[in-house]
């Protein structure tokens, strides 16, 4: 059978089957009489009404606005997830600053004093450009951090790259976000005491808390972790900054060579000056002791002499005392002249020597900054909205938009016909 | 959609031989056909202000209608089928002709539901197959070819008959 034989079969099959009922005119009356409203009113009053789903548009458009703002333009996001930032802190050479400026923006974190003003003498020599290191020119180049929020300058750095030593100094900030602030605040304050270290503040209230701290830097790793394990990561935004202490380290070490090499020359001249003062307080006392032979000689001859010649001892004799005087009085003129040359070198030593260990403090506080990592932990209450808020992104007002967007859909379609 | 008595009218006229020769040759059962027929009409009266044709056409509307209704007799008293002694008197024509619609019908009974199914509202209720596909939740593409397979399937009976 061929294919159109079977298909005109089929379409006369169906024309065949097509009948209508018995009753038809009955039914039909039957059917026609059940239309008794009035489609054009009907329309007017619902279809025009709901002829686009509006609801569901505007709430899609809300929901996109508001995840376009959340994920476009917004510059910064409150809810970072769990983030170490390791970042370089911000620094201010103070020579490029008014004193003004400086105290408005910088917070000197580091414990160490400036150098420049430990000691006067020690400033004095520091002035002195020309031992300094390139790039580190004085000692008030004492970089300073300061916060964030100051202009970030360049970070001067040591210029010679073949000194690879890390001083590195940590800073720690966190921010947590909890439902119980004090509960969090003494779980904090346990955690620095059970690292070893010591807390340097606290605050505590309902809605915020804060503790400062100091903790040991090979237990800082450790006190992190538990840090951390106490809430979860959504809720928990650190910021570590890591500054290698290199520059003051070498200018510290500079100036201790500086102090050093002073002390050295000092020692030197003064050695020197002792050594001329005994070599010409030797050749006068020679010179003395020559003319005390001599008068013993003449003392001696004096009783058997002739006449003629007690005078001439006599003269000789007043000749030698002239002249011992006179030695006595160059010793000392030396003497004299020894103590006024070897005070000043004497004070300049002590001096150096006070400036060397104050060096030597210096670089042993700094030693003992790099070895300690401060922080400080503030603690912010948060909503169930803000939970929510948290886990969805900073998107949940825009979810609640899109149900919103899903639910009036739906109604729009149960409203309309479905086909099948 | 808008319509007044008269047309709705017109369309009884126009949809109703298609439906109840649909019905019949589907539910085998004249009553329950007429039953069908009834409570389809009312049913898309009632709803004819809220339909919006979006491209499927009165037609399949009314036919999906009226398969829901076939859906839930069936989901209410099982599928069994009366002998209808009206059905088989139908054919009034020449023997020849009469001998190949017996054929033709026997042929259709040995075919899967889906695929008498298809048969019916493509011939008998004269959808196209976009409308059919509609009705189907399917495709027209996958529409067309399922109508070639059940066309095949048939041709191979009725020639082994």
């Amino acid at each position: 059978m061929k294919k159109n034989n079977i298909n005109e079969m089929f379409e006369s099959w169906g024309k065949e089957n097509q009948k209508l009922p018995e009753n038809n005119s009955v039914l039909k009356e039957e059917i026609l009489s059940k239309v008794s409203f009035d489609v054009d009113e009907y329309r007017k009053t619902t279809m025009k009404k709901s002829s686009l789903p509006w609801f569901s548009m505007a709430f899609a458009a809300v929901a996109v606005i508001i995840f376009i703002g959340n994920f476009g333009f917004s510059t910064e996001n409150k809810n970072l997830p769990l983030v170490a930032n390791n970042t370089t802190r911000t620094y201010v050479d103070t020579n490029k600053k008014t004193n003004t400026e400086v105290s408005k923006v910088a917070k000197v974190k580091n414990q160490n004093k400036p150098l420049a003003t430990a000691n006067p003498s020690l400033k004095n020599m520091l002035s002195a450009p020309a031992p300094m290191a390139p790039g580190i020119n004085t000692i008030s180049n004492q970089i300073q951090e300061v916060l964030p929020d100051s202009m970030p300058v360049p970070k001067p750095t040591p210029s010679d790259i073949t000194d690879t030593r890390e001083f590195l100094k940590i800073n720690y900030d966190a921010t947590i976000k909890t439902r119980d602030v004090a509960d969090m605040v003494a779980k904090t304050q346990t955690a620095v005491r059970g690292a070893g270290g010591r807390v340097d503040g606290v605050s505590g209230g309902e809605k915020y808390g804060y503790v400062s701290f100091s903790v040991p830097a090979n237990q800082f790793e450790m006190f992190r972790s538990t840090i951390q394990s106490l809430t979860n990561a959504k809720f928990y935004i650190e910021q570590t900054s890591s500054t290698n202490m290199l520059p003051q380290k070498q200018v510290i070490e500079k100036q201790q060579t500086e102090v050093e090499k002073n002390i050295t020359d000092l020692k030197t001249q003064k050695s020197k000056l002792v050594k001329d003062h005994n070599e010409t307080i030797d050749e006068y006392n020679i010179g003395i002791d020559t003319l005390d032979t001599e008068t013993a000689a003449l003392n001696a001859e004096f009783p058997t002499a002739t006449v003629a010649r007690k005078a001439q001892i006599t003269a000789r004799l007043a000749q030698i005392s002239t002249q011992q005087d006179a030695l006595q009085a160059q010793i000392d003129t030396e003497n004299t002249d020894f103590q006024n040359a070897v005070a000043p070198i004497n004070k300049k030593l002590l001096d150096a020597g006070v400036s060397l260990q104050d060096v030597q403090q210096q670089d042993q506080n700094l030693l003992d900054d790099v070895s300690v990592v401060n922080g400080t932990i503030s603690f912010n209450w948060m909503s169930l909205w803000d939970m929510a808020n948290i886990y969805t992104s900073g998107t949940l007002l825009a979810w609640i938009f899109l149900g919103l967007a899903g639910l009036a859909y739906l109604r729009y379609r149960m409203t309309r016909v479905t086909f099948a | 959609m808008k319509m007044n008595k008269d047309e709705i009218g017109e369309l009884w006229d126009k949809v109703t031989p298609k439906l109840y020769g649909y019905l019949i040759n589907t539910l085998k059962d004249k009553t329950l056909a007429d039953d069908i027929l009834q409570s389809t009409w009312v049913k898309a009266i009632e709803a004819l202000p809220k339909f919006e044709n979006r491209g499927h056409g009165l037609n399949a509307w009314i036919f999906s209608i009226a398969r829901n209704e076939m859906k839930m007799h069936w989901r209410k008293g099982g599928r069994e089928v009366s002998f209808d002694e009206n059905l088989h008197d139908v054919y009034k024509d020449d023997r020849e002709n009469r001998d190949n619609k017996i054929f033709l019908e026997q042929t259709i009974s040995k075919l899967t539901e889906e695929d008498q199914e298809l048969i019916r509202l493509r011939y008998i209720a004269d959808l196209s197959f976009l409308e059919i596909a509609k009705l189907f939740n399917s495709s027209e593409v996958s529409v067309r070819v399922k109508m070639h397979r059940a066309i095949s399937h048939a041709r191979l009976i009725l020639n082994t008959q």
